[in-house]
């Protein structure tokens, strides 16, 4: 039985939130609306992602297999190419190649599928009254899945190569959600503007192939030691240090690369919830 | 919990719905997509960049309901009957104005939102039931019952995606229907199915709005709404144009919709 008869009541949208309300309280209010919100519809946000995975990994005939086969494969073709171009022993560039272009793939993944994502669900949403959020989440939920079959075979990779398992590998946890934190708040920008501007889809995925060449991904960071502000500028070049730091050198990260690295989750973080606060009652409107 | 309760009584309080002077601006993007390329198109050469169809949908609506009535809303395509009730669900955010809701929100407006093609009957019934608010729990003890009524016991564990319409419509009304409604909100479902289904639906429709506290009915069949509504809304182009017993709105309706050959003004 429903108990006391709930209350509601929907006002005009706010049209300048961050000047308007400018309140720590406000905004505490706010994230603590959405953190219920979260928690009523979680059902939701299964449905969703399982029904994502699902329509993805179902029907093809090794099913599974594939997943962990197709990025040993990709990763093993880039690591042959690589290691010629770069000049640097094949099993040592391998293992610094996939400590870094896995993270990469989680952003790139759950960044791109976050931009057409009100798009993809328009139906719903126009249906129905769910809070936008759980769709950027269910997209960077999937990508998590995806990373965590990826990271599933680079650890069968790297025992095949004879690398050593570094005791720094408890740090990973810290890592996915530092990087899970930046990653949908770049997401919930990306969902935003491509909502607004279709056409912005094409610059997103400009953006994320040139970040995929700035970022140390491919090379380490002393490759580009005459552009230092490359890395110390960059803010998902902490991130990648802190997973190469964990998964290849096996050090345990600077003081710098926490600072940088927590500097940049929380600021994405913020930047994105700020964002889709302001336009959060706008979406419906522009599908 | 009995789901099973079905008085109109109020238990804490009574249910209302109140609109305060509510305005709805609308953006359509008919023509074209809204573009970054446009946008700075647009800014660069001092054009106005709202997109062409920007309108005022409703214009400081006011609108009350209180425990007890059964609201019909009549009117012409267009008039923002569907439009209204998805301010009320809270779909769309009005531009000013406030609304004030007392009771919990059952919407059977459009049927079958979120549903996914691969997955089962089953699945998508826990799902569609999570997007109206009902647990997990909740909605596998309603299970039996609602591929009962749909009659999809045998089809449950299939994917949707091989349903015929008639079984989706099925589905989703059951599953939007199973509630125990306080504000009740029905957009005209009853539009398929086959003839037998479409018996129990409406006696089900029917049992469903008796025992709401507060019913607001959308619909063109005006026979429909003088018999279950207590009061009639006449809206056109968003504004009321009349309020009052269903009988006098829907004769005043039909009046003005009448063809010219009733009505000596050309």
């Amino acid at each position: 039985m429903t108990p006391p008869l709930q209350e509601r009541t929907i006002v005009a949208e706010p049209t300048a939130i961050w000047l308007e309300r400018w309140s720590p309280f406000r905004w505490f209010e706010l994230l603590s609306e959405d953190l219920r919100d979260l928690r009523l519809f979680r059902y939701v946000l299964r449905g969703l992602v399982a029904t994502e995975l699902k329509t993805r990994y179902q029907r093809s005939v090794l099913g599974f297999v594939w997943t962990l086969l197709n990025p040993i494969l990709m990763m093993t073709v880039m690591a042959l190419v690589f290691s010629q171009v770069m000049r640097l022993p094949l099993s040592d560039y391998a293992l610094y190649l996939f400590s870094g272009l896995i993270p990469w793939q989680f952003v790139y993944g759950a960044v791109t599928n976050s931009g057409r994502t009100l798009l993809a669900n328009e139906p719903l949403i126009k249906k129905i009254e769910v809070p936008k959020f759980l769709f950027p989440l269910t997209c960077l939920l999937v990508a998590a899945v995806n990373m965590a079959l990826a990271l599933v075979a680079l650890f069968l990779l790297l025992t095949l190569l004879g690398a050593t398992v570094h005791v720094q590998l408890v740090l990973l946890p810290a890592a996915f959600v530092l990087l899970g934190a930046f990653t949908l708040g770049i997401s919930a920008v990306a969902m935003t503007l491509v909502s607004r501007y279709r056409d912005f889809e094409h610059i997103l995925a400009v953006g994320l192939q040139a970040a995929y060449f700035v970022c140390p991904i491919l090379y380490p960071p002393e490759f580009v030691a005459q552009y230092p502000s490359l890395i110390t500028l960059n803010p998902m070049a902490y991130l990648l240090a802190f997973f190469h730091d964990a998964l290849y050198y096996g050090v345990w990260p600077s003081g710098r690369v926490w600072a940088g690295a927590s500097a940049s989750a929380a600021v994405a973080l913020a930047l994105g919830y700020l964002v889709y606060k302001r336009f959060e009652a706008r979406y419906v409107f522009w599908l | 919990m009995s789901s099973g309760s079905s008085s109109g009584e109020p238990r804490n309080g009574l249910a209302s719905v109140s609109l305060d002077a509510v305005s709805l601006r609308f953006r359509k993007y008919t023509d074209r997509n809204p573009t970054l390329k446009s946008a700075v198109v647009d800014s660069v050469f001092r054009r106005s960049s709202r997109p062409s169809g920007s309108y005022l949908i409703f214009d400081s609506l006011n609108l009350r309901m209180d425990h007890g009535e059964r609201l019909g809303v009549i009117g012409a395509n267009g008039a923002g009957k569907s439009t209204l009730l998805k301010l009320i669900c809270g779909i769309y955010r009005p531009s000013a104005g406030v609304i004030r809701i007392r009771g919990r929100i059952a919407p059977v407006i459009e049927l079958g939102a979120g549903f996914m093609p691969e997955m089962s009957g089953v699945e998508n019934i826990l799902l569609n039931g999570a997007i109206l608010g009902f647990s997990r729990r909740e909605m596998q003890n309603k299970m039996d019952r609602i591929l009962d009524f749909a009659g999809l016991r045998e089809s449950a564990q299939m994917p949707v995606k091989y349903y015929s319409t008639g079984m989706l419509l099925r589905m989703a009304f059951t599953v939007a229907t199973d509630v125990d409604p306080e504000i009740l909100l029905v957009d005209e479902v009853f539009a398929a199915g086959d003839a037998e289904f479409l018996v129990r639906a409406k006696a089900r429709m029917a049992q469903l709005i008796g025992a709401s506290h507060i019913s607001v009915l959308v619909s063109h069949d005006l026979r429909l709404i003088q018999q279950m509504c207590t009061r009639a809304l006449w809206l056109d182009r968003g504004r009321i144009v009349k309020d009052g017993r269903p009988e006098e709105v829907c004769q005043a309706y039909l009046l003005s919709s009448a063809p010219p050959a009733a009505d000596p003004a050309p």
